[in-house]
């Protein structure tokens, strides 16, 4: 109720006091951020649905400790830190739930996905497209793999075929796909 | 390390399938080899792009009050944010807006890539000694449940549909047509969408949900038709007005709404509540372990889900549906929905609800505040209760006053205060001897108390908007006075000094603390 707020701060004291710059500044860097951030914790994590989980936590750290960001450094530098550090409590918590990389390898891959990402925004960009190239019977692979999510032994059951032959299949699409974002980044770049 | 190896075990290590060796492989692959490294973060980002390119929603949610969304929602809305930032002077909810539509993923796409031939898996046959028993392919399960923060609906061509591998080129942008039907009037603390912190201009989506942090948070949101929803601390509302309905689904915490009175009825409803407004009203609903509606203005009906149970709750009344308690309309006795000229009322029957609008400081004294709020003046200290929310002049504020025959060495105070500056603006004060209104350092004026003997008396103060104080006991004026301006943020303390050599069982209560707007 009005009463209530009646010693309310006008809407720019209050921009002041929840650092509404700051806000805006943190949106416009989470942004950018989020693709990497997440496809680094799923390549760690390995599963999806985990990956969300850390990547939720850390963007609430992130949001949260933004007064701490030291602007000279890369924002996403930053955020691969604290990603590093949430993943790393998720395990502690799950030691048995999967093998998982090395920190030294978790380290490099972290400065990789830095490294590309210019790269790899070109290629999601691209990856629709791509995807719409695909014959009838991958689009149906890939459909029941990232979309309904069924695992390879109901895909494999599903058409017939073996779990090898799914998973080949998987990857020779995953190839194709592969080459023809890439072809996408070659085009960006002799267009520029 | 061929490039097909480094391939298989990348496939294994995404589909989870390596054994401890494969995985210690991969590592030192990985530790030595930058190009591999490279093709890893280059799979792994295809693979989250691949799932979010093809899934609408993340599918499993954590229940983090800001974080309720998937990422995927949370990147359209952030988008919207982002928009909605770059746009300050933002229109109202009522305003179309034209949508480009987008893959989920990243911006719109680039132009069409000159990819290899387009490759078809052949799936290896199975072999004879195992004949597949012809499993019909069991229907993809249902999709998740939309998440809340979900603004812009995701583009057609982002669903997997067949499409011809020859078509030429991409297909032309479809153009979309969004309805915000709310508008984000203003924003205390903490308060988000989905995972998107809100900020004042953004607009709301159908099926859109808001939430307000603890503390003093809270959220101000003007829907198209007029409502006007004012979200308290700690407040989620699932969704507002989904697919243009005339509905409001409150999950947790306090919502008031103004409902105007315009087109079919407006129904807000709880987990175990449905509540109707079918004329202009104004109202409070809380969720909790059950609902309770208070109405301030005009009428609402209760409709208890379990039992279908339901009542007419009229202004100055409440009801509340919860297991075990009937379904009744009764008169409100404390809180913000008194109905006008009152502002606010306290009547210390609920500690909790006490402790919510009070700032409690017991200052070495015994209080209690279930019943009439009552402070042992055995122990020497300072006891009050300030009111949390401020308020604004002119403002009449009442209370009764229980003292007993003698307040020997002890004050008894109801107090008004500028939350600003923190200064005092009002004291009406009663020692052993004399009541005191002072409106200023050097502005006092007393009066003797002539009464003897334990005694109960209603005290009323009021502040007109020309300045002049009037302090009443009983309804006869005491004392008057005169300040210089009023005060929008006052906020009211009851205080009890004590010198501590008042004999055992002394007591001073308050009760029935009423704040009333004064009308000419």
């Amino acid at each position: 109720m009005t009463e209530r707020r009646a010693n309310t701060p006008s809407w720019g004291e209050w921009l002041k006091m929840d650092k509404g710059q700051d806000r805006s500044r943190f949106l416009k860097l989470y942004l950018a951020a989020q693709p990497p951030l997440r496809s680094f914790l799923l390549g760690i994590l390995r599963n999806g649905p985990d990956a969300e989980d850390v990547f939720q936590e850390v963007s609430l750290v992130l949001w949260e400790r933004f007064g701490d960001y030291d602007e000279r450094f890369p924002f996403l530098s930053w955020a691969f830190g604290i990603a590093r550090n949430h993943a790393a409590r998720w395990r502690r918590a799950r030691p048995r739930a999967r093998l998982w990389l090395p920190p030294d390898v978790e380290e490099k891959l972290a400065a990789t996905q830095v490294e590309l990402e210019e790269e790899l925004s070109v290629r999601r960009q691209a990856l629709q497209h791509c995807v719409q190239k695909l014959g009838t019977r991958a689009r149906e692979l890939i459909t029941l793999r990232y979309e309904a999510r069924r695992s390879l032994q109901d895909i494999a059951q599903a058409q017939r075929t073996t779990l090898n032959a799914v998973n080949k299949a998987l990857g020779k699409i995953r190839r194709y796909l592969m080459d023809c974002t890439g072809g996408a980044r070659l085009e960006g770049m002799e267009g520029s | 390390m061929t490039d097909e190896r480094l391939s298989e075990l990348l496939d294994g290590y995404l589909e989870d399938r390596l054994d401890r060796e494969g995985v210690d492989e991969l590592s030192r692959l990985l530790a030595s080899d930058a190009e591999a490294r490279r093709a890893f973060v280059r799979i792994v980002d295809q693979e989250r792009s691949l799932q979010d390119l093809l899934t609408s929603v993340v599918p499993k949610r954590r229940p983090a009050i800001w974080l309720a969304g998937g990422a995927v929602a949370a990147a359209a809305a952030i988008a919207l944010l982002v928009y909605a930032i770059s746009d300050p002077t933002s229109p109202p909810p009522s305003v179309v807006r034209d949508v480009p539509a987008a893959p989920r993923v990243g911006p719109a796409p680039l132009p069409p890539p000159q990819p290899p031939p387009v490759p078809e898996p052949k799936p290896e046959p199975r072999t004879p000694e195992k004949p597949a028993a012809p499993t019909p392919i069991p229907a993809p399960p249902p999709p998740a449940a939309p998440a809340p923060a979900k603004p812009i609906p995701p583009a057609a061509e982002a669903t997997p549909q067949p499409v011809e591998a020859a078509r030429p080129g991409p297909k032309p942008e479809r153009k979309e047509t969004v309805v915000a039907l709310a508008k984000v009037e203003g924003v205390f603390g903490q308060a988000f969408s989905g995972q998107i912190p809100l900020q004042r201009g953004q607009e709301i989506f159908p099926g859109q949900g808001v939430e307000t942090g603890g503390g003093e948070s809270g959220a101000i949101v003007a829907l198209a038709d007029g409502t006007r929803l004012e979200l308290r601390p700690e407040t989620a509302v699932n969704e507002i007005m989904p697919a243009g309905a005339r509905r409001v689904s409150l999950r947790q915490g306090t919502l008031v709404a103004a409902v105007p009175k315009a087109g079919p009825t407006m129904t807000l409803v709880t987990p175990h509540a449905e509540v109707a407004v079918a004329a202009a009203a104004r109202l409070a609903l809380t969720a909790s372990e059950g609902t309770r509606l208070e109405v301030k203005e005009g009428r609402a009906k209760l409709l208890r889900v379990d039992d279908k149970a339901a009542v007419e709750v009229g202004a100055g009344h409440y009801a509340v549906a919860q297991k075990g308690v009937p379904v009744a309309a009764r008169r409100l006795t404390r809180g913000w929905m008194l109905p006008e000229p009152a502002l606010w009322a306290e009547d210390f029957q609920d500690p909790r609800e006490v402790e919510k609008d009070w700032q409690v400081d017991r200052g070495g004294l015994t209080l209690t505040y279930q019943g009439p709020l009552d402070v042992d003046l055995r122990a020497a200290g300072d006891a009050s209760l300030s009111t949390r929310g401020v308020f604004g002049a002119p403002l009449r504020v009442s209370v009764d006053v229980e003292v007993p025959s003698r307040l020997r060495g002890s004050l008894v105070a109801l107090r008004l205060h500028s939350r600003k500056d923190g200064k005092d603006l009002v004291h009406c004060d009663l020692d052993e001897q004399r009541y005191y209104l002072m409106t200023g350092p050097d502005q006092s004026v007393t009066a003797d108390a002539t009464r003897r003997g334990l005694r109960r008396e209603r005290w009323s103060v009021e502040l007109h908007a020309d300045g002049s104080i009037v302090f009443s006991v009983d309804g006869k004026d005491l004392l008057r006075s005169k300040r210089a301006g009023t005060s929008q943020d006052l906020f009211v303390t009851l205080l009890v000094k004590s010198r501590g050599d008042a004999p055992a069982g002394t007591h001073v209560r308050f009760d029935n603390v009423l704040l009333e707007r004064i009308v000419k």
